[in-house]
Protein backbone atom coordinates (compact mmCIF):
# COMPACT_ATOMS: atom_id res chain seq x y z
CA UNK A 1 0.00 0.00 0.00
CA UNK A 2 1.32 3.46 -0.96
CA UNK A 3 2.00 5.99 1.81
CA UNK A 4 -0.89 8.24 0.74
CA UNK A 5 -3.32 5.35 0.40
CA UNK A 6 -2.29 4.12 3.86
CA UNK A 7 -2.82 7.56 5.44
CA UNK A 8 -6.19 7.84 3.72
CA UNK A 9 -7.29 4.41 4.90
CA UNK A 10 -6.18 5.16 8.48
CA UNK A 11 -8.15 8.42 8.40
CA UNK A 12 -11.22 6.61 7.07
CA UNK A 13 -10.94 4.06 9.87
CA UNK A 14 -10.59 6.80 12.48
CA UNK A 15 -13.79 8.38 11.18
CA UNK A 16 -15.69 5.11 10.82
CA UNK A 17 -17.48 5.68 14.11
CA UNK A 18 -18.69 9.16 13.13
CA UNK A 19 -22.45 9.35 13.26
CA UNK A 20 -22.74 5.97 14.96
CA UNK A 21 -26.23 5.32 16.26
CA UNK A 22 -26.78 4.38 19.86
CA UNK A 23 -27.22 0.64 20.51
CA UNK A 24 -30.63 -0.07 22.03
CA UNK A 25 -31.82 -2.44 24.72
CA UNK A 26 -35.00 -4.50 24.79
CA UNK A 27 -38.13 -2.95 26.34
CA UNK A 28 -38.01 -5.62 29.05
CA UNK A 29 -34.80 -4.28 30.51
CA UNK A 30 -36.54 -2.58 33.45
CA UNK A 31 -38.18 -5.88 34.48
CA UNK A 32 -34.76 -7.55 34.48
CA UNK A 33 -33.28 -4.80 36.68
CA UNK A 34 -36.22 -5.09 39.06
CA UNK A 35 -35.79 -8.88 39.28
CA UNK A 36 -32.07 -8.46 39.95
CA UNK A 37 -32.76 -5.95 42.72
CA UNK A 38 -35.33 -8.25 44.28
CA UNK A 39 -32.95 -11.24 44.17
CA UNK A 40 -30.19 -9.13 45.72
CA UNK A 41 -32.47 -8.04 48.61
CA UNK A 42 -33.55 -11.64 49.27
CA UNK A 43 -29.93 -12.75 49.22
CA UNK A 44 -28.93 -10.02 51.70
CA UNK A 45 -31.85 -11.04 53.95
CA UNK A 46 -30.75 -14.67 53.84
CA UNK A 47 -27.14 -13.76 54.68
CA UNK A 48 -28.28 -11.56 57.59
CA UNK A 49 -30.42 -14.36 59.01
CA UNK A 50 -27.60 -16.86 58.67
CA UNK A 51 -25.25 -14.57 60.60
CA UNK A 52 -27.81 -13.92 63.32
CA UNK A 53 -28.47 -17.65 63.78
CA UNK A 54 -24.75 -18.46 63.85
CA UNK A 55 -24.15 -15.77 66.49
CA UNK A 56 -26.99 -17.18 68.60
CA UNK A 57 -25.66 -20.74 68.38
CA UNK A 58 -22.12 -19.56 69.31
CA UNK A 59 -23.47 -17.67 72.34
CA UNK A 60 -25.50 -20.67 73.42
CA UNK A 61 -22.50 -23.00 73.16
CA UNK A 62 -20.33 -20.55 75.14
CA UNK A 63 -22.96 -20.33 77.86
CA UNK A 64 -23.21 -24.10 78.14
CA UNK A 65 -19.40 -24.40 78.30
CA UNK A 66 -19.16 -21.81 81.09
CA UNK A 67 -21.93 -23.55 83.04
CA UNK A 68 -20.21 -26.96 82.73
CA UNK A 69 -16.87 -25.46 83.84
CA UNK A 70 -18.46 -23.77 86.87
CA UNK A 71 -20.15 -27.00 87.78
CA UNK A 72 -16.85 -28.91 87.65
CA UNK A 73 -15.08 -26.27 89.76
CA UNK A 74 -17.69 -26.38 92.54
CA UNK A 75 -17.42 -30.20 92.68
CA UNK A 76 -13.66 -30.38 93.25
CA UNK A 77 -12.42 -30.37 96.89
CA UNK A 78 -8.85 -29.29 96.70
CA UNK A 79 -9.76 -25.61 96.94
CA UNK A 80 -9.42 -25.51 100.74
CA UNK A 81 -6.10 -27.37 100.58
CA UNK A 82 -4.75 -24.66 98.37
CA UNK A 83 -5.72 -21.97 100.88
CA UNK A 84 -4.08 -23.82 103.75
CA UNK A 85 -0.94 -24.41 101.74
CA UNK A 86 -0.72 -20.73 100.84
CA UNK A 87 -1.35 -19.69 104.45
CA UNK A 88 1.46 -21.89 105.71
CA UNK A 89 3.82 -20.98 102.92
CA UNK A 90 3.45 -17.22 103.40
CA UNK A 91 2.80 -17.34 107.18
CA UNK A 92 -0.32 -15.34 106.83
CA UNK A 93 -2.02 -14.55 110.13
CA UNK A 94 -5.39 -16.16 109.95
CA UNK A 95 -6.44 -15.79 113.54
CA UNK A 96 -10.00 -15.03 114.05
CA UNK A 97 -11.73 -13.74 117.11
CA UNK A 98 -12.56 -17.21 118.49
CA UNK A 99 -8.97 -18.40 118.19
CA UNK A 100 -7.83 -15.25 120.00
CA UNK A 101 -10.20 -16.03 122.87
CA UNK A 102 -8.86 -19.59 123.02
CA UNK A 103 -5.29 -18.30 123.24
CA UNK A 104 -6.17 -15.96 126.07
CA UNK A 105 -7.77 -18.84 127.97
CA UNK A 106 -4.71 -21.02 127.46
CA UNK A 107 -2.48 -18.32 128.83
CA UNK B 1 -41.37 -8.69 48.00
CA UNK B 2 -41.21 -6.01 45.31
CA UNK B 3 -44.02 -4.19 47.05
CA UNK B 4 -41.95 -4.34 50.20
CA UNK B 5 -38.92 -3.11 48.33
CA UNK B 6 -40.65 -0.05 46.97
CA UNK B 7 -43.15 0.32 49.75
CA UNK B 8 -40.78 2.24 51.96
CA UNK B 9 -40.39 5.06 49.43
CA UNK B 10 -44.05 5.17 48.54
CA UNK B 11 -45.07 5.30 52.18
CA UNK B 12 -42.65 8.19 52.66
CA UNK B 13 -44.25 10.11 49.86
CA UNK B 14 -47.79 9.32 50.91
CA UNK B 15 -46.86 10.59 54.34
CA UNK B 16 -46.41 14.01 52.78
CA UNK B 17 -50.07 13.93 51.99
CA UNK B 18 -49.93 13.58 48.22
CA UNK B 19 -49.65 10.64 45.90
CA UNK B 20 -47.13 11.59 43.30
CA UNK B 21 -47.47 11.77 39.60
CA UNK B 22 -43.81 12.32 38.77
CA UNK B 23 -44.28 13.66 35.25
CA UNK B 24 -46.89 16.21 36.28
CA UNK B 25 -44.75 17.78 38.94
CA UNK B 26 -41.82 18.79 36.78
CA UNK B 27 -41.62 22.27 35.42
CA UNK B 28 -38.07 22.90 34.30
CA UNK B 29 -35.19 20.54 33.58
CA UNK B 30 -33.14 21.38 36.66
CA UNK B 31 -36.20 21.28 38.89
CA UNK B 32 -37.15 18.04 37.22
CA UNK B 33 -33.76 16.49 37.92
CA UNK B 34 -33.72 17.76 41.51
CA UNK B 35 -37.20 16.32 42.06
CA UNK B 36 -36.21 13.04 40.40
CA UNK B 37 -33.17 12.73 42.68
CA UNK B 38 -35.27 13.54 45.73
CA UNK B 39 -37.77 10.82 44.79
CA UNK B 40 -34.97 8.36 44.03
CA UNK B 41 -33.62 8.96 47.51
CA UNK B 42 -37.06 8.01 48.80
CA UNK B 43 -36.82 4.79 46.73
CA UNK B 44 -39.83 5.78 44.65
CA UNK B 45 -40.44 3.11 42.00
CA UNK B 46 -41.80 5.45 39.34
CA UNK B 47 -38.81 7.74 39.64
CA UNK B 48 -36.44 4.79 39.40
CA UNK B 49 -38.28 3.45 36.37
CA UNK B 50 -38.01 6.86 34.72
CA UNK B 51 -34.25 6.90 35.31
CA UNK B 52 -33.86 3.37 33.92
CA UNK B 53 -35.94 4.16 30.83
CA UNK B 54 -34.11 7.45 30.20
CA UNK B 55 -30.58 6.17 30.65
CA UNK B 56 -30.66 2.46 29.80
CA UNK B 57 -29.60 2.87 26.15
CA UNK B 58 -26.84 5.37 27.00
CA UNK B 59 -25.42 3.08 29.68
CA UNK B 60 -25.72 0.01 27.45
CA UNK B 61 -24.09 1.77 24.50
CA UNK B 62 -21.20 2.94 26.66
CA UNK B 63 -20.67 -0.52 28.19
CA UNK B 64 -20.85 -2.12 24.75
CA UNK B 65 -18.06 0.19 23.58
CA UNK B 66 -15.81 -1.13 26.33
CA UNK B 67 -16.85 -4.78 26.50
CA UNK B 68 -17.69 -5.57 22.85
CA UNK B 69 -20.11 -8.25 23.91
CA UNK B 70 -23.88 -7.70 24.02
CA UNK B 71 -24.57 -10.10 26.93
CA UNK B 72 -21.81 -8.63 29.13
CA UNK B 73 -22.85 -5.07 28.25
CA UNK B 74 -26.46 -5.79 29.25
CA UNK B 75 -25.33 -7.49 32.45
CA UNK B 76 -23.14 -4.54 33.42
CA UNK B 77 -25.92 -2.09 32.49
CA UNK B 78 -28.19 -3.93 34.95
CA UNK B 79 -25.46 -3.74 37.60
CA UNK B 80 -25.17 0.02 36.99
CA UNK B 81 -28.87 0.54 37.78
CA UNK B 82 -28.70 -1.73 40.83
CA UNK B 83 -25.78 0.39 42.03
CA UNK B 84 -27.74 3.59 41.34
CA UNK B 85 -30.65 2.27 43.40
CA UNK B 86 -28.43 1.15 46.26
CA UNK B 87 -26.12 4.15 46.48
CA UNK B 88 -28.37 7.07 45.52
CA UNK B 89 -28.19 8.25 49.14
CA UNK B 90 -24.44 8.83 48.70
CA UNK B 91 -25.01 11.01 45.60
CA UNK B 92 -24.39 14.57 46.80
CA UNK B 93 -25.58 16.32 43.63
CA UNK B 94 -22.18 17.94 43.04
CA UNK B 95 -22.54 16.82 39.41
CA UNK B 96 -25.44 16.13 37.08
CA UNK B 97 -27.26 12.82 37.48
CA UNK B 98 -26.21 11.79 33.96
CA UNK B 99 -22.53 12.44 34.79
CA UNK B 100 -22.81 10.26 37.90
CA UNK B 101 -24.52 7.48 35.93
CA UNK B 102 -21.89 7.57 33.18
CA UNK B 103 -19.16 7.43 35.85
CA UNK B 104 -20.70 4.29 37.38
CA UNK B 105 -20.98 2.76 33.89
CA UNK B 106 -17.32 3.48 33.11
CA UNK B 107 -16.12 2.09 36.45
CA UNK B 108 -18.19 -1.09 36.19
CA UNK B 109 -17.03 -1.74 32.62
CA UNK B 110 -13.36 -1.20 33.47
CA UNK B 111 -13.77 -3.45 36.52
CA UNK B 112 -15.02 -6.29 34.31
CA UNK B 113 -12.21 -5.72 31.80
CA UNK B 114 -9.61 -5.93 34.60
CA UNK B 115 -11.28 -9.07 35.95
CA UNK B 116 -11.13 -10.61 32.48
CA UNK B 117 -7.43 -9.72 32.18
CA UNK B 118 -6.70 -11.32 35.56
CA UNK B 119 -8.57 -14.45 34.50
CA UNK B 120 -6.61 -14.61 31.26
CA UNK B 121 -3.36 -14.35 33.22
CA UNK B 122 -4.29 -17.33 35.36
CA UNK B 123 -6.18 -19.05 32.56
CA UNK B 124 -3.58 -21.76 32.13
CA UNK B 125 -4.13 -22.90 35.73
CA UNK B 126 -7.90 -23.10 35.36
CA UNK B 127 -7.52 -24.86 32.01
CA UNK B 128 -5.47 -27.60 33.72
CA UNK B 129 -8.44 -28.30 35.99
CA UNK B 130 -10.87 -27.98 33.11
CA UNK B 131 -12.65 -24.92 34.56
CA UNK B 132 -13.94 -22.66 31.82
CA UNK B 133 -15.26 -19.23 32.72
CA UNK B 134 -17.08 -17.38 29.98
CA UNK B 135 -17.40 -14.06 31.84
CA UNK B 136 -16.05 -11.12 29.89
CA UNK B 137 -15.42 -12.96 26.65
CA UNK B 138 -14.74 -10.44 23.90
CA UNK B 139 -15.56 -11.04 20.29
CA UNK B 140 -12.68 -10.12 18.04
CA UNK B 141 -15.12 -9.65 15.18
CA UNK B 142 -17.46 -7.40 17.13
CA UNK B 143 -19.32 -4.84 15.08
CA UNK B 144 -21.18 -2.06 16.87
CA UNK B 145 -24.89 -2.38 15.95
CA UNK B 146 -25.22 1.36 15.33
CA UNK B 147 -22.54 1.59 12.65
CA UNK B 148 -23.61 2.27 9.06
CA UNK B 149 -23.26 -0.72 6.73
CA UNK B 150 -20.45 0.77 4.62
CA UNK B 151 -18.37 1.44 7.77
CA UNK B 152 -18.83 -1.95 9.43
CA UNK B 153 -15.49 -3.45 8.42
CA UNK B 154 -13.48 -0.31 9.23
CA UNK B 155 -15.23 0.22 12.57
CA UNK B 156 -14.46 -3.40 13.45
CA UNK B 157 -10.74 -2.70 12.97
CA UNK B 158 -10.99 0.57 14.88
CA UNK B 159 -12.76 -1.04 17.86
CA UNK B 160 -10.06 -3.70 18.07
CA UNK B 161 -7.36 -1.00 18.15
CA UNK B 162 -9.24 1.16 20.72
CA UNK B 163 -8.97 -1.87 23.00
CA UNK B 164 -5.19 -1.53 23.05
CA UNK B 165 -5.28 2.09 24.29
CA UNK B 166 -4.46 2.94 27.92
CA UNK B 167 -7.59 3.07 30.12
CA UNK B 168 -7.89 6.87 30.37
CA UNK B 169 -7.52 7.38 26.62
CA UNK B 170 -10.01 4.57 26.01
CA UNK B 171 -12.57 6.13 28.36
CA UNK B 172 -12.20 9.60 26.82
CA UNK B 173 -12.41 8.20 23.29
CA UNK B 174 -15.49 6.06 23.97
CA UNK B 175 -17.36 8.83 25.79
CA UNK B 176 -16.60 11.33 23.04
CA UNK B 177 -16.94 9.14 19.94
CA UNK B 178 -19.55 6.56 20.90
CA UNK B 179 -21.69 8.55 23.31
CA UNK B 180 -21.12 11.89 21.59
CA UNK B 181 -20.31 13.75 24.80
CA UNK B 182 -18.63 17.15 24.53
CA UNK B 183 -15.14 17.73 25.96
CA UNK B 184 -16.78 19.53 28.88
CA UNK B 185 -19.07 16.57 29.63
CA UNK B 186 -16.22 14.06 29.28
CA UNK B 187 -14.15 16.14 31.69
CA UNK B 188 -16.99 16.05 34.25
CA UNK B 189 -17.42 12.27 33.97
CA UNK B 190 -13.66 11.67 34.26
CA UNK B 191 -13.16 14.38 36.90
CA UNK B 192 -10.40 16.00 34.86
CA UNK B 193 -9.89 19.44 33.36
CA UNK B 194 -11.06 20.10 29.80
CA UNK B 195 -7.45 20.57 28.66
CA UNK B 196 -6.53 17.14 30.09
CA UNK B 197 -9.37 15.58 28.11
CA UNK B 198 -8.20 17.36 24.94
CA UNK B 199 -4.71 16.03 25.55
CA UNK B 200 -6.03 12.49 26.20
CA UNK B 201 -8.04 12.53 22.96
CA UNK B 202 -5.08 13.91 21.01
CA UNK B 203 -2.82 11.15 22.35
CA UNK B 204 -5.51 8.52 21.72
CA UNK B 205 -5.74 9.63 18.08
CA UNK B 206 -1.94 9.59 17.68
CA UNK B 207 -1.70 6.09 19.22
CA UNK B 208 -4.48 4.82 16.98
CA UNK B 209 -2.82 6.28 13.86
CA UNK B 210 0.42 4.60 14.87
CA UNK B 211 -1.06 1.16 15.62
CA UNK B 212 -3.29 1.25 12.51
CA UNK B 213 -0.24 2.19 10.42
CA UNK B 214 1.66 -0.83 11.77
CA UNK B 215 -1.41 -3.01 11.21
CA UNK B 216 -1.61 -2.06 7.51
CA UNK B 217 2.12 -2.42 6.97
CA UNK B 218 1.92 -5.99 8.27
CA UNK B 219 -0.96 -7.01 6.01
Amino acid sequence: MQRNDLDNEVEKILHSLDGVERARLSPFFYTKVKTRLQTRVEKVDRVAWTWALTAMVVLLVLNVLVMIKEDLRSNDDYGTDDIEFLTEEYSVNTFNIYEEEQLEEDE
Amino acid sequence: MIDGLWGWGLRGIEAEGKLLNVAERYTEDSDREAELIRLLKLYDERAFREVVENYKDRVYNLCLGFLKNEADAEDIAQEVFVEIYNSISSFHEDSALSTWIYRIGVNKSLELLRKTKRKKRFGWITSIFGIEDQVGVKHADFVHPGVALENKERSQILMAHIDKLPDKQKVAFNLHKLEGLSYQEVSQVMELSVSSVESLLFRAKKNLQKSLGIYYKNI
